[in-house]
């Protein structure tokens, strides 16, 4: 098990440094630099402005200097908005990023693992084909999309929901709704499938044969295991949020670090580029990494084969 | 040894023992499958049709993907603009058939190239195992460990947004799932006799690898390209929709989707085709490849 934490560990280590050196070499392989803009800045501003941001360094040491401060975890400041450092635009659309995020996950989960359930144990019925057409469609209008038509219907035509900015309840309904809608079809498909397979299983007919109660013979001998897949789809899903969080932010013109990440994109602010690109990476490698050992704490075979390929 | 001790079989003793049928082929057998699955048969369907309207309409349409016409601005759909007219009077139906071009072009080239990258890749690291296996497959790990989306806006960051630039971010991050798989059929294929066979015949590792162990491995490997196009064609649009994709005047169903989304109170229907063919390809390919993962491979079934 340590050996198995330390290797992932490892790998994860890895995986960041990769990442650190691929944004700072590509920000450097940017054709044009950060300051070049519609108004001819004059010579003496450029040079201090280079002079500011260490830009005149030799490559190597700019690079040394940026991993450096990485693992200080000083992001640096931002080109774009003056005054400002990486860490402090993180600080402020991270906390709206991780509710809309952690809201959708949440509705992935429930509905998904519930309407998996439902359909398993009605299969053919039209409870079970329901939820499969729903999950099917999920699966295949993107967000933007399914975002914007629910902007059309639930804002423009109706008028029930604003469609735009954050922090009250109904503003947080269409936005989650579009995140989560391909991770709930996905679950809501996995966990059906695992369902009907577990379902089959001999201990199944035993426990019934015993006389033991539908719902007890449900949640503790059929969900468990049922439940297994799902955890290994955890890591997957938070990257799929994540980068959903993007386009959903943009759409409903929500304050939070995904819409800032595109917005620097087009902005071409380089730090505030790297540093996001970064702390992203961190996020996603520490969700991988906890499901990873999830994994091995609830499915004791994992210990028993003592790797995890 | 004496001739005289054996004696011929008579011709009718053989009779009944013939194989009564041609014997059918793995592929015959996969494509029999592969017809009984009704959804995977419409998904193929839908594929070929949209191709044919990929390179048919825009050739044959009396307008052309970049024709303005301002006073036509907003039309909604009529005989005259099937699809209607965006807000600069051009034609929606022509618009989203070249989106279906470029759309259908991302994802057969990404498929085409995580094939060939990941084929070559999965296989070396398999076959040769040992450090190789593991050096190689640690990159893969360290690549895989964030989402391709990532990687991709990175290099469109460098790179200069446009078509080409999709290809190319495409391909280099297209290949990786496929490696594993490919790498993990090699892994378990090169154990067979008649891999043993093969190399103790003198036969070169690279031959071994694309006459005995690729053609073995195809029906994974087919499953996996054919899952690729539709996550590629998903991946162009949502970047185009960010404005990281293509560039105007060229269309893909993610920039008009992006544009639809400008006017969408105003004008709904620019909305409503590109949306509406990003997602039948998408389940299009969905079905197909369900269908072939159960025709060619039910050990993948699950």
């Amino acid at each position: 098990m340590a050996r198995y934490v330390a290797r992932r560990l490892l790998s994860g280590i890895l995986t960041l440094w990769v990442i650190a050196s691929l944004t700072f070499f590509l920000s450097r392989a940017i054709p044009g630099g950060p300051f070049d803009s519609e108004k001819q800045l004059p010579p003496a501003v450029l040079e201090n402005l280079n002079k500011k941001y260490h830009l005149d360094w030799p490559i190597w040491k700019q690079y040394l200097d940026y991993m450096w401060r990485l693992i200080k975890w000083d992001l640096g400041p931002s080109f774009r908005y003056a005054n400002q450092t990486v860490n402090e635009i993180i600080a402020q659309g991270f906390p709206v990023s991780a509710q809309l995020g952690l809201m959708a996950l949440a509705v992935a989960v429930v509905v998904g693992i519930s309407a998996g359930i439902i359909s398993a144990l009605r299969q053919y019925r039209w409870q079970d084909h329901l939820a499969m057409t729903l999950a099917t469609v999920g699966f295949s209008v993107p967000s933007f999309i399914l975002g914007s038509i629910l902007i059309y219907i639930f804002s423009y035509r109706l008028g029930w929901l604003p469609a735009s900015r954050w922090g009250t309840w109904d503003r947080a309904i269409m936005p989650v709704l579009a995140l989560s809608a391909f991770p709930t079809s996905f679950i809501a498909r996995l966990v059906r499938s695992s369902m009907l397979e577990v379902l089959q299983q001999d201990y199944m007919k035993a426990a019934r044969a015993k006389g033991m109660p539908g719902y007890i013979l449900i949640y503790r001998h059929a969900l468990k295991n049922a439940i297994l897949p799902v955890i290994t789809f955890l890591g997957p899903l938070s990257a799929q949020i994540l980068t959903g969080s993007f386009v959903i932010e943009t759409i409903f013109a929500i304050p939070g670090m995904g819409r800032t990440f595109v917005t620097s994109i087009a902005n071409r602010d380089y730090t505030l580029i790297m540093g996001v690109t970064m702390f992203y990476s961190v996020l996603l490698v520490a969700a991988n990494l906890i499901v990873d050992l999830l994994y091995a704490v609830v499915d004791p075979r994992i210990k028993v084969a003592g790797g995890g390929e | 040894m004496d001739l005289q001790r054996f004696q011929p079989v008579p011709r009718e003793a053989l009779a009944g023992q013939e194989i009564p049928r041609p014997s059918t082929t793995y592929w015959q057998d996969a494509w029999r499958r592969l017809r009984r699955h009704r959804l995977a048969m419409l998904g193929l369907t839908v594929i070929v049709v949209l191709i044919l309207l990929a390179i048919f309409v825009p050739m044959l349409s009396p307008y052309s993907y970049d024709q303005q016409n301002l006073s036509k601005a907003y039309q909604p759909p009529s005989a005259e603009h099937w699809f209607g007219t965006d807000n600069l009077g051009r034609d929606l139906f022509v618009r989203t058939m070249f989106g279906a071009r470029i759309s259908l072009a991302v994802g057969f080239f990404s498929s085409l190239m995580a094939g060939i990258i990941g084929i070559i890749y999965g296989a070396i690291s398999g076959y040769f195992g040992g450090t190789v296996d593991n050096i190689m497959m640690r990159i893969v790990d360290v690549i895989y460990g964030l989402p391709t989306t990532l990687y991709v806006i990175l290099l469109m960051v460098v790179l200069k947004p446009g078509l080409k630039t999709i290809f190319i971010a495409l391909a280099i991050t297209s290949w990786i799932g496929m490696a594993r798989i490919v790498r993990g059929q090699v892994l378990s294929l090169k154990e067979w006799e008649f891999v043993l066979a093969a190399r103790t015949l003198g036969v070169p590792p690279w031959k071994i690898i694309w006459r005995h162990l690729v053609p073995n491995a195809l029906g994974p490997i087919i499953v996996t390209m054919t899952v690729e196009v539709p996550a590629a064609i998903f991946t162009e649009s949502w970047l185009s929709f960010l404005g990281l994709g293509v560039s105007a005047p060229i269309a893909s169903w993610g920039s008009l989707a992006a544009d639809a989304y400008q006017n969408l109170r105003t004008a709904p229907w620019t909305l409503i085709f590109p949306g509406l063919f990003i997602s039948i390809t998408m389940l299009a390919f969905q079905f197909l490849g369900d269908g072939l993962r159960d025709a060619l491979d039910p050990r993948m079934r699950k």
